[in-house]
């Protein structure tokens, strides 16, 4: 095993199946920052657990191992396995679990709780992935796929009517992504991307996959946020994908940072590509152009920077990762019960 | 079979069965005999000859032994198993049964078993569909769920770092951990819920830890300079005193005892004495004081000096006895501290209560040099004196002092599993744990038997260890992972344990096949997923041929019996290359000749069904219809004026209808065009069918004679 920087490890009660950052919010103070964790596989109860990190003064940095300092603020039952998590807004907590069901909790603020709202069970398998449609309308708007390979649209204003897309693919759906206000992308186990149009989900407009690495199946999606055109994936064999949706016949750009199953991506800073895998590492990847150049100059050639992280101490999977840009502060949660943090620089 | 000796009783942890019942035994009202003879090998589990397992009508699962009644563990099934009181289950002939999950005896299954009888059905005159009835999983070792995090923090993950990090700092870092524990656990029992099971965990951890931590003193080398002498005399006594605290006496065995312990309490005590009017003595007292206090420390001198000194406190101390002679009451009782002091072996003997306290005693006051070695002599002369009690710690304690330390593994198995894991894990990284005869040297010498492999003690704790976790509904993972570390049989337990892990959704299965994976597993779970290109991609990965044959034949006779298509559509997510199995092949070209039929491509069709003929890979009931497939393409180029086919592919095509109606294959050939009739109608605008496809011979003879023509009318025909 090649030496890989540490984390930060905190023990997470249960095994962690996703974690979140809340979107920053101005009415805290800045030093504070939430996420969510929440598990799977548990005997009796999964949990969704809220915690705060708040940032610890530099005159007593010298004192902790890590410079934030984190507290469970809340803890509330689930219903099946946290499959995805999304925050909607300030106070809105949006999972899908694998009983089939979309759940919202409202964190209040005040007391700092989290509580159940609403569910929507509207799902004959496992639901897995979830998107919120961007520059939504006051009702926000949903598209959730499931294992059973259907695509879910409903506005979370209105549980009665939602649209349902019975064969979006043939095999189970993993992830779900919302780009642009009338273009919805899938992923699969079946390896391939679909692309969907919100006026008329009925049919994809557009179908590909990796021809390197046919039946890879895909973990994640992830859409860089400045350029919606380009989309990230994870795939079972590892490979993490750039895709460009104007050049469907191949992938844009390519790297294989993990041997085992790459569980999620999380695209940060242009074209650096944070993923995660159940070999239990991190990976690191800048597929941007300087680093491009770097490889010409021999020692890199051909291949992409990829740094690695893990805690020392832990293979088990890593499942989920999320950064958050301002803190410039990583979380990953995996089946080892850890929570592992990271300042990146 | 057990490498150990499988007459030693209680070899297991006694499970402590401490579920408080809400029901007298004698609600329950079906015995069930368990007929697996897994319940009678003593090897296998908690259970043995004397357990039995009852079924009570409120759907509790208990798990009881003979040899005394209130030892019984009761499971409450979740949700409650509910019935209807009007049935009468010996009328529809059913039962509660269980069965023990077969990757462990922890695990429990509850069901309702039996069917109703065949007389019964038959007056309903149609068959009887019973919805599932629901199973029950439930784990025999509860206490498995609050040990969680102390077993995952303590996973053996560490084999590669183990040269970059100190053997002593992972075996420490397990001591804090324990002791981590033990606190939890104390903090526990403090609340007002004490539960049994509370106390008991406590006291394994409490003998878990002492075993640990003479393991440490004896074995593993310290982080410090380690020919420090004296060194081991006090860890030793650290020990003791740590491990086996002082129980409540009176006043004076409790001073001899303070004294024996070196502790510092002791000089109090003697201070107390002349506080409370013994004001005569206080000149005798505060000698013995001095005396306590000029103790030559091992931590403050060379070794040459600290000889020269103790002997010159020895001999201070038997001034003392002389001048003491005679001095009336107090005469016996400081007399005998100062025996103690001198290391007198009689006297220390006599004034202990544990064979442990007698070692500590001795070693401090006799041999306060001595080292690892000289432990074994020391404790022989205790054991002369002092019974020790045949619990399991006490056995291992023993076997680890005389340096036996497979033994002393086997006695720590009884106190836990996770113990003698551990603990022989890192002994064998420092090469003192190695293999034992799995057949004792007598039994060899009488069957002759040398070929018996032997059995590596590391190995073996680990997989017992491991194969408790596999049943757990969280921790199967880590389970996965010792195995991992487990050199010779770890592999056959994962390739046999892996496919029994139950899972409900492909995320889990994912999991799974991620470890077979890891471990380079030809997949042998045959992930039956309830989408069948899931399947279909999970069979290609794990090259399961015969599996996907099924799904294949299954498309084609539905396409024989509906004529739809629509199953195709599942192929149409599944990429395929050169490597894909034939039958996924077939399926996929003849989606794609379905396709460019619609599309009006008719001459590339053609090709592909040639192609599809020619390759000779589908089922011999499917080839009626893939030539009847040819039927439309020749009417439809016939419209068009195209030749779709050449004269060599019209009599290929002759020559297999031929094969397909000749004697041979007619039963299939016209089975299959039976089933074809049923939607295969003109209204459908398709041609009428006959047993020897005779539209389809005419089509194909125009055909050949329109080639002939067209190529008759080449110019190259008449030369």
């Amino acid at each position: 095993m090649p030496d890989l920087e540490s984390l930060y490890t905190l023990h997470a009660y249960g095994k962690l199946s996703k974690v979140r950052f809340a979107a920053s919010q101005q009415a805290y103070d800045s030093r504070i920052t939430l996420f969510a964790t929440g598990t799977w596989d548990e005997k009796k109860n999964n949990a969704l657990t809220l915690w705060k990190l708040e940032e610890i003064p530099i005159s007593l940095r010298n004192l902790v191992p890590f410079s934030y300092e984190n507290k469970i603020i809340a803890k509330v039952d689930h219903k099946g396995d946290v499959r995805d998590m999304q925050f909607i807004g300030d106070s809105f907590l949006l999972t899908s679990s694998s009983k089939g069901c979309l759940n919202v909790f409202n964190c209040i603020k005040s007391e700092r709780q989290t509580e159940h709202e609403t569910d929507f069970e509207n799902k004959s398998a496992a639901a897995t992935g979830m998107a919120i449609k961007p520059f939504g309308s006051p009702d926000t708007e949903i598209a959730s796929v499931g294992e059973d390979g259907r695509l879910v649209l409903f506005k979370i204003t209105d549980q009665n009517h939602y649209q349902v897309v019975d064969d979006a693919d043939a095999s189970g759906l993993r992830a779900v992504s919302w780009p642009s206000s009338d273009r919805i992308i899938t992923a699969g186990s079946s390896g391939q991307l679909r692309i969907f149009d919100y006026r008329n989900p009925n049919k994809p407009c557009a179908k590909f996959y990796d021809s390197a690495h046919p039946r890879d199946s895909l973990n994640c999606l992830k859409v860089n946020s400045s350029q919606v055109h380009q989309i990230v994936s994870g795939s079972s064999q590892g490979f993490v994908t750039i895709w460009d949706t104007r050049n469907l016949s191949r992938p844009e750009k390519q790297s294989h940072p993990h041997k085992n199953s790459g569980i999620a991506v999380y695209l940060y800073i242009s074209l650096a590509v944070l993923s995660c895998s159940e070999d239990g590492t991190i990976g690191i990847m800048d597929f941007n152009a300087h680093a491009e150049n770097l490889r010409h100059h021999g020692s890199l050639r051909d291949s992409i920077l990829i740094r690695k992280l893990g805690s020392g101490f832990n293979n088990l999977a890593i499942n989920s990762i999320d950064y958050h840009p301002v803190a410039r502060l990583l979380i990953g949660g995996g089946d080892s019960q850890n929570l592992l943090l990271k300042e990146l620089e | 079979m057990s490498i150990f000796d499988p007459d030693s009783k209680n070899r297991l942890p006694s499970a402590p069965f401490t579920f408080q019942s809400t029901l007298n035994p004698t609600d329950v009202d079906e015995i069930a005999y368990p007929q697996s003879t897994k319940f009678y090998k003593k090897d296998e589990g908690s259970f043995d000859a004397e357990s039995y397992l009852t079924v009570s009508s409120t759907g509790d699962a208990v798990v009881e032994q003979n040899v005394a009644i209130n030892n019984y563990q009761k499971i409450h099934l979740n949700p409650l198993f509910m019935y209807d009181g009007d049935i009468n289950w010996s009328e529809s002939n059913q039962t509660l049964g269980a069965k023990f999950n077969p990757s462990s005896v922890n695990g429990l299954m509850c069901y309702v078993f039996g069917k109703e009888p065949k007389e019964k059905a038959e007056k309903v005159g149609e068959e009887m569909i019973h919805q599932d009835i629901q199973l029950y999983m439930c784990s025999l070792n509860d206490l498995m769920d609050d040990r969680r995090s102390f077993m995952e923090a303590t996973r053996v993950d560490r084999k590669d770092i183990i040269r970059t990090i100190k053997l002593s700092n992972i075996y420490s870092d397990y001591s804090n951990l324990i002791s981590k524990r033990i606190r939890r656990l104390e903090g526990m029992k403090s609340k007002d819920d004490i539960s049994d099971k509370i106390y008991s965990e406590l006291d394994t951890f409490q003998d878990i830890f002492s075993v640990w931590e003479l393991c440490r003193i004896i074995y593993i080398p310290s982080k410090q300079e380690y020919n420090q002498f004296g060194q081991f005399s006090h860890e030793l006594l650290k020990w003791i005193n740590h491990c086996f605290p002082l129980p409540d006496e009176f006043f004076w065995s409790r001073l001899y005892k303070l004294i024996l312990r070196g502790s510092s309490q002791a000089k109090t005590y003697l201070e107390s004495i002349i506080k409370d009017g013994g004001a005569e003595f206080s000149d005798h007292i505060k000698l013995v004081l001095d005396i306590l206090d000029s103790r030559p420390r091992t931590t403050e001198l060379e070794y040459h000096e600290f000889n020269l000194r103790r002997h010159e406190w020895l001999s201070k101390i038997s001034d003392l006895q002389t001048k003491l002679r005679g001095e009336g009451f107090l005469e016996g009782k400081i007399n005998k501290i100062l025996m103690i002091l001198r290391g007198h072996t009689k006297t220390i003997t006599d004034e202990c209560s544990t064979w442990q306290e007698a070692l500590g005693g001795l070693v401090y006051h006799r041999r306060p040099t001595c080292d690892v070695q000289e432990l074994e002599n020391i404790l022989n002369v205790i054991l002369k004196e002092k019974k020790t009690c045949n619990t399991a710690l006490d056995d291992a304690l023993i076997q680890f002092i005389f340096r036996k330390v497979e033994k002393g593994i086997q006695h720590c198995e009884r106190i836990d599993l996770w113990l003698s894991a551990h603990l022989s894990d890192i002994l064998n990284k420092l090469d003192l744990v190695g293999r034992i005869n799995s057949q004792s040297s007598h039994q060899k010498k009488k069957f002759n038997i040398t070929t018996q492999p032997d059995v590596d003690i590391r190995e073996y704790c680990l997989l017992n260890y491991a194969e408790s976790m596999v049943s757990h509904t969280t921790l199967w993972q880590l389970a996965f992972k010792y195995f991992e570390h487990c050199e010779i049989c770890g592999y056959s337990y994962i390739s046999q344990l892996v496919v029994r892990i139950p899972f409900e959704d492909e995320y889990k299965a994912n999991k799974l096949l991620s470890i077979c994976k890891h471990n380079g597993l030809t997949l042998q779970e045959k992930t039956i997923s309830r989408r069948y290109a899931s399947a279909i991609v999970y069979f290609i990965n794990a090259g399961d041929t015969a599996s996907l044959e099924v799904i294949y034949r299954m498309f084609l006779d539905y396409y024989i019996d509906t004529g739809k298509l629509t199953f195709l559509d599942t192929i149409e997510s599944i990429q395929l290359d050169d490597a894909s199995p034939v039958s996924i092949k077939f399926l996929s070209r003849y989606r794609l000749f379905h396709a460019l039929k619609q599309n009006g491509e008719i001459q590339r069709a053609g090709a592909i069904l040639m192609e599809l003929l020619r390759a000779q890979v589908a089922p011999i009931s499917f080839w009626p219809v893939l030539l009847l497939n040819a039927l439309p393409l020749l009417q439809e180029g016939k419209a068009r004026k195209m030749i779709i086919f050449s004269t060599q592919d019209t009599l290929e095509i002759l020559r297999n209808l031929q094969d397909v109606t000749s004697f041979v294959y007619q039963d299939e050939c016209l089975a299959c065009i039976e089933r074809l009739k049923k939607w295969h109608t003109q209204e459908n605008g398709y041609s009428e069918l006959d047993k020897n496809l005779t539209a389809l011979r005419l089509a194909l003879l125009q055909n050949s004679a329109d080639c002939y023509i067209e190529n008759s009318s080449s110019p190259w025909m008449f030369e």
